[in-house]
């Protein structure tokens, strides 16, 4: 790790925000140290704001309808609300259900099956898919070049006017890497902040959230970055097989990354297929309905939840909620200031 | 090759490399017909490579790494098939090594510049890494779409890293410029094109294909 920090604002009460050094990045003092490196890419405020465009901009499809935005809405923790499988360009439908975006840079790699293996690099994926974007980076850059408006922003965070595929890649990172959500009513019932308390059934469902769900979904991140087979049956109409498509070793077989839990009661539907509307189908499908094979992982195998319990389980997810997230005027569409 | 300029200057001397994409010997020709050693008639429409980490060894076998030479060479774009490598001081060299391929370091670490640059179609989308030789064509033996043939041979992990260190010794050690032939038809050498037309993915098969990169290159006469 060549991150270097410096401790910086103290907040209300117990908690210190981090700030990695000379860059516009910080995050709670108490969590593991990010994994992207900002050494080689710096965020600046200059940089957020051009990645956040690009992250709005419709013309990186080929035909200039879609966006990153169009499936990764910010209301709804940045995925694609009410779709199974995300659709794109002309309509047509993908092979999986697009991940909600955030905490972002505490990612070893990226997509269900962990086939991206830097958040640089996760940009082609949408860009080129026939499914998505349908374009390629060459014509993304070709276009934005194109823009004299794009060619100042450029200069200004990068100091060349002439729009490269790396620097196109890297402010769109900017952005991506500072959707950052710690501000839940449960980070603050932690840090014992605003005098936030929970409810006799948040702090119930808690503990069964403790007990039956965390060694996956582990605070403060709510995912474990690794992969896992949780006992899905396979849908035979697109017999995605995860993580065993990226390594193709048998152990892999049925796994997909485990995503974070956070602000999950907007991030339906649920799974990589988008197969749960609700999270009560969730909870039922791992009381219920594991399907058992060489790979299902053993801590879902026994998982016991009376009606009560998933009701008490359901209550406490909604305290991942991060409204001040979902809202923050930040990461919305940025509209041009009217001149003066 | 004109380097009257750099030898005026003896703390700064430049060695003109030129790759010569061949085919048994002979200039690899868009919609030309070669014919492999195994009988099949191919046609190659794209041919692109990673050259890079170019190292000198003085007649003293004193290593010169060159720092920045990283080269993606493109068969059918003339400019990419002429470089020049910028040492410090004037030598007779006895050795160039240099890798076929990306080093492996830099296939998961994030949008790099210049000829790494994944503006070039050189990168995988789907799972990350570079390709580090692409070679496409059409063949009749091939059972496939419009008869063809795609090669994209990547993969950076252990064990089935593509990525291939080669030495070539230099025959000519006061010449500062070097020809490095790359022949095509060794690739083929034990390809049966109706059974083995696409290799796609990371894996023993590009793994195994990348061990005769080496194989390809050659000092040319």
């Amino acid at each position: 790790m060549y991150i270097s920090f410096a401790l910086l604002v103290s907040f209300t009460t117990a908690f210190t925000v981090i700030k990695v050094k000379e860059s516009y990045w910080d995050y709670p003092d108490y969590w593991p140290v990010p994994v992207y490196d900002f050494k080689k890419n710096p965020v600046t405020e200059e940089g957020f704001q051009l990645g956040r465009k690009l992250f709005y901009e419709p013309d990186f499809s080929r035909d200039g309808t879609i966006s990153c935005a169009n499936c990764h809405l910010q209301a709804t923790g940045f995925t694609h609300v009410d779709h199974d499988l995300s659709h794109g360009i002309d309509g047509r439908i993908g092979k999986r259900n697009s991940l909600a975006l955030m905490n972002l840079a505490w990612n070893k790699s990226f997509m269900w099956d962990g086939g991206v293996n830097h958040m640089d690099m996760q940009a082609l994926q949408p860009i080129t898919s026939e499914d998505e974007m349908d374009s390629s980076l060459k014509e993304v850059v070709k276009k934005l070049n194109a823009s004299s408006k794009y060619r100042k922003l450029f200069y200004k965070v990068f100091k060349d006017s002439i729009i490269t595929g790396q620097h196109t890649l890297k402010a769109l990172s900017q952005f991506t890497i500072s959707l950052n959500s710690y501000t839940s009513k449960y980070d603050k019932y932690i840090r014992k902040e605003d005098d936030v308390t929970f409810t006799d059934q948040e702090k119930s469902g808690l503990e069964l959230f403790k007990n039956n769900c965390s060694s996956c979904h582990r605070a403060p991140l709510f995912t474990a970055t690794d992969f896992k087979n949780n006992g899905l049956s396979i849908d035979t109409t697109l017999n995605d097989y995860g993580r065993y498509g990226i390594t193709k070793n048998p152990v892999d077989f049925l796994k997909f990354k485990v995503p974070t839990l956070r602000n999950i009661q907007f991030t339906a539907p649920y799974m990589h297929d988008g197969r749960f509307e609700s999270l009560r189908e969730v909870l039922d499908h791992y009381v219920n309905a594991v399907n058992h094979n060489k790979t299902t992982d053993n801590v879902i195998k026994d998982i016991k939840l009376s009606q009560n319990n998933k009701t008490d389980l359901l209550v406490f997810l909604k305290t991942l909620s991060d409204f001040e997230f979902l809202y923050d005027k930040r990461y919305s569409f940025p509209r041009e200031k009217p001149k003066p | 090759m004109d380097n009257c300029k750099a030898q005026k200057n003896d703390n700064n001397h430049n060695i003109a490399i030129e790759i010569l994409p061949t085919f048994k010997g002979k200039q690899i020709l868009k919609n030309k017909w070669y014919i492999t050693l195994l009988g099949d008639s191919i046609q190659i429409s794209k041919l692109r490579f990673y050259l890079t980490d170019f190292e000198l060894f003085n007649t003293q076998d004193k290593r010169l790494p060159i720092p920045k030479s990283t080269y993606l060479i493109d068969a059918f774009n003339k400019q990419t098939l002429s470089f020049e490598l910028h040492t410090h001081k004037k030598h007779n060299f006895s050795q160039i090594t240099f890798k076929i391929g990306v080093d492996e370091k830099l296939h998961d670490a994030g949008a790099q510049s210049g000829d790494l640059d994944p503006i070039h179609g050189m990168y995988w989308a789907w799972q990350s890494g570079y390709i580090n030789f692409k070679l496409e064509g059409e063949s009749p033996s091939c059972p496939t779409r419009k008869n063809k043939f795609s090669f994209h041979i990547g993969g950076y992990k252990s064990p089935h890293s593509t990525t291939r260190n080669h030495t070539l010794d230099l025959k000519d050690r006061l010449s500062s410029s070097i020809k490095i032939e790359v022949d095509i038809s060794v690739f083929f050498k034990d390809i049966n094109l109706s059974e083995r037309n696409q290799i796609m993915i990371p894996g023993e098969a590009a793994y195994q294909q990348s061990l005769k990169f080496p194989l390809l290159f050659s000092i040319s006469k």
